[in-house]
């Protein structure tokens, strides 16, 4: 419906081309500083921007020119080759190891800065305050808050270490790894408190699997879930009270509600085929799962205050590990086919599942906390490496290479500042 | 000659002196030629006259004087005797000569009269001749003016006669001029009678064929409206065309923006397809993405497309995006 009956000339655009925006990061000014940083900012934008999908940065190597502010830019220069945004910027040093990192995004089409910040910085947070950056330049391009600036925990296999096992929380583009937990038996299934600030895992430290929650920044733990038989795929509530966890002290797999404060249990499957991998929909009142009931696994959905399961995805043979989008409008899953499994998007409204990547063997997919992403291990060779996909699947970007076999990846939540 | 006479003035006056006397005598000569005077021939005897002496001075002196007087005039006498001897000699020689030079001054005299005999017989003839030829040009004078005369009375008479024609000729043709004019005012009132009446029928003709050609306008401005309209038309899908393709080939969208319905933007543009702004209006199930998409379409699309015909230019233009 036209907004005004006016005007003459009425033109129907249909068609256009599938893309993302193209948007330049020249290197930031760092010319002033007593010592070179010990990062690149722009490379880390440009990578970050490059991982969503939405936004294309341009190759270095091509970039026409070398501006740090915006009244150095020829802006025809960016137009000319083919660029919509710009990004420029400069750190200066306020003090010895105080930085003041500037930078604009610039609208080269309207000639015109969109946003300009300056961020003090020190050392040791500079990649976080390069990702805060890229969070400002997508979010004001996108309209949608960027979540660079957010952690990711994973599990990492090293069969020639100390200890074998790592449980490692990163940057989200796989950078800046920092050790949770060292063991030289497995760790699994990590799941981050809402609040960010704690990780629940498996570990079989003790010979078999048992739950733990940990505080981050204090390394204090405790466990919560020692029962006898399996206790694994814990997975902590929107608001943080209760974790969902699969026991089988009762038999088979089944789902549970751990009331993390009073440690109250609550069964909430009980079915005799695997009821395992839930996870809580944002508004806190269901679970999804992953259940073999019907013989081949597949998803279902329970409330968490009891009743019957339903099933929620019905295409193909094989659909685990469920990751809910925070609006809940779609779940990541691994959705498995003629022996390959990838990585697929289930439209909850539409029943349309969407095949995101075309790996053979993909696992534990996890939403980033605004739901344009999604994190995945994806197996090559022997070795399980850190991907990210756009949630349109047209951008798929391998994390910095680790060392090691390289499981369950997760996405952490937004952190309140 | 001239300059050699003018250093010597005084010879040139002497000889014009000369002249005009030798001239002069000549004349004078010539007018009594006819009574010619004959000189007196023979020698001219010289007499001796004896002084008269004084009686008183000679009283003491006398005698003496008288002797001495004696001898001497003996002396004398006998030298006068001599001498007149001499003389008488020389006479006679002298007789011989004039009687030589007289015959001689004769015979030049003669000679000369025969010549101034001749020279007058000359003149006379040159004269007589110069007289002829007077008369002779006084009487072709005469008749020449006589000749003149007649001739300018016959001329006059002639120019008479011609006038006395011319004046009838005049006439005559004043005569014939008034006739054709006449007939030619005759012949142009006909004519002019004949022109009004071709006017007339001209003009109803022309009536006519304005009216036909008014008509025969209208039907053509109206098919020429309607030519216009279709070419207005033709521009006008041209130019939305050229827009489309322009707009539609500089727009990126965001993946997944397939299924968003329809999202309708306003463009305001300037002179040259300068884009001023860009309005969102109903966009359903749009991403912040996807408008950015369609706005720096827009933009990138800039300058946007000139139309045809500068009267299709449009300020204002209504886009509606679709995926689809």
């Amino acid at each position: 419906m036209p907004l005004t009956v006016k005007a003459a000339l009425t033109i129907e655009i249909t068609g256009g081309v599938e893309g993302a925006l193209p948007i330049a990061v020249v290197p930031f000014d760092t010319s002033r500083l007593s010592s070179k940083l010990p990062v690149d900012l722009a490379e880390i934008v440009a990578s970050d921007l490059n991982r969503s999908g939405v936004l294309k940065s341009m190759s270095r190597s091509k970039l026409p020119a070398n501006p740090h502010y915006s009244n150095q830019v020829q802006y025809a220069r960016w137009r000319k080759v083919g660029q919509d945004y710009l990004v420029v910027g400069r750190v200066l040093e306020k003090s010895p190891g105080l930085y003041s990192i500037e930078f604009q995004l610039l609208d080269v089409l309207k000639q015109k800065q969109l946003l300009g910040r300056s961020m003090p910085a020190r050392k040791r947070n500079l990649r976080s305050r390069a990702h805060q950056i890229s969070d400002y330049i997508y979010e004001q391009i996108t309209g949608t808050r960027g979540a660079f600036n957010t952690r990711i925990a994973f599990v990492r296999a090293q069969k020639d270490a100390a200890r074998k096992y790592v449980l490692q929380v990163a940057d989200t583009d796989g950078f800046n790894a920092q050790n949770v937990l060292e063991s030289d038996e497995p760790i699994m299934s990590p799941s981050w408190s809402p609040d960010g600030k704690s990780l629940a895992y498996v570990s079989f430290e003790n010979e078999r699997p048992e739950i733990y929650i940990q505080h981050l920044a204090t390394a204090r733990r405790s466990k919560v879930a020692g029962f006898k038989g399996l206790n694994s795929a814990p997975s902590w509530s929107p608001n943080g009270k209760f974790l969902a966890l699969v026991l089988s002290k009762d038999g088979s797999p089944d789902i549970y509600t751990l009331n993390t404060a009073t440690k109250r249990l609550k069964r909430l499957t009980t079915h005799r085929a695997i009821d395992t991998e839930p996870v809580w929909a944002s508004d806190g009142k269901t679970i999804i799962f992953t259940s073999d009931r019907a013989g081949s696994p597949q998803l279902y959905r329970v409330n968490v205050d009891g009743g019957k399961p339903k099933r929620v995805t019905f295409e193909g043979r094989y659909n685990t590990a469920a990751s809910l989008s925070p609006d809940g409008k779609y779940i990541a899953m691994v959705h498995g086919e003629q022996g390959q499994y990838k990585i697929a998007q289930y439209e909850r409204g539409t029943g349309n599942l969407t095949v995101l990547t075309d790996s053979t063997l993909d696992e534990s997919p996890s939403f980033s906390p605004n739901g344009k992403m999604v994190l995945y291990a994806s197996t090559r060779g022997n070795r399980g490496y850190l991907y990210a996909v756009s949630i349109d699947g047209r951008a798929k970007h391998r994390l910095s290479d680790q060392a090691g076999d390289i499981r369950e990846p997760v996405w952490g939540p937004f952190e309140s500042k | 000659m001239l300059s050699e006479l003018r250093k010597h003035p005084r010879a040139l006056v002497v000889s014009l002196v000369f002249h005009a006397l030798v001239i002069g005598a000549m004349i004078i000569n010539f007018t009594f030629v006819d009574k010619p005077k004959t000189m007196k021939a023979g020698p001219v005897a010289k007499t001796v006259k004896a002084e008269v002496v004084d009686q008183q001075q000679l009283d003491a002196k006398t005698e003496q004087k008288q002797f001495e007087e004696k001898r001497k005039r003996e002396a004398l006498e006998a030298k006068k005797l001599a001498e007149k001897k001499k003389i008488e000699a020389e006479e006679k020689r002298q007789q011989e000569a004039k009687k030589k030079a007289e015959l001689k001054r004769k015979q030049e005299t003669e000679e000369k009269r025969k010549k101034e005999a001749e020279r007058k017989v000359a003149e006379k003839k040159k004269a007589e001749e110069k007289r002829k030829v007077e008369e002779a040009r006084v009487a072709e004078e005469k008749r020449k003016a006589e000749e003149k005369q007649k001739t300018e009375e016959k001329r006059k008479a002639e120019e008479k006669r011609k006038a006395e024609e011319a004046r009838i000729a005049e006439e005559k043709r004043k005569a014939e001029e008034a006739r054709i004019a006449e007939e030619k005012r005759k012949a142009e009132e006909k004519r002019k009678a004949e022109e009004e009446r071709k006017r007339k029928e001209a003009e109803e003709r022309r009536l006519a064929e304005e009216e036909q050609k008014r008509k025969e306008a209208e039907l053509k401005a109206k098919l020429l409206a309607e030519e216009n309209e279709r070419r207005l038309n033709s521009l006008r899908e041209a130019y939305k065309l050229a827009i489309f393709q322009k707009v539609k080939r500089n727009w990126i969208r965001p993946a997944g923006s397939e299924k968003i319905p329809e999202c309708w933007v306003r463009v305001l543009q300037g002179p040259g397809g300068i884009i001023l702004d860009v309005t969102f209006g109903t966009c359903k199930g749009s991403t912040a993405t996807y408008r950015a998409s369609i706005e720096n379409a827009v933009y990138k699309a800039e300058p946007l497309p000139k139309p045809g015909d500068p009267s299709l230019f449009e300020r204002e233009l209504n886009f509606n995006f679709r995926p689809e």
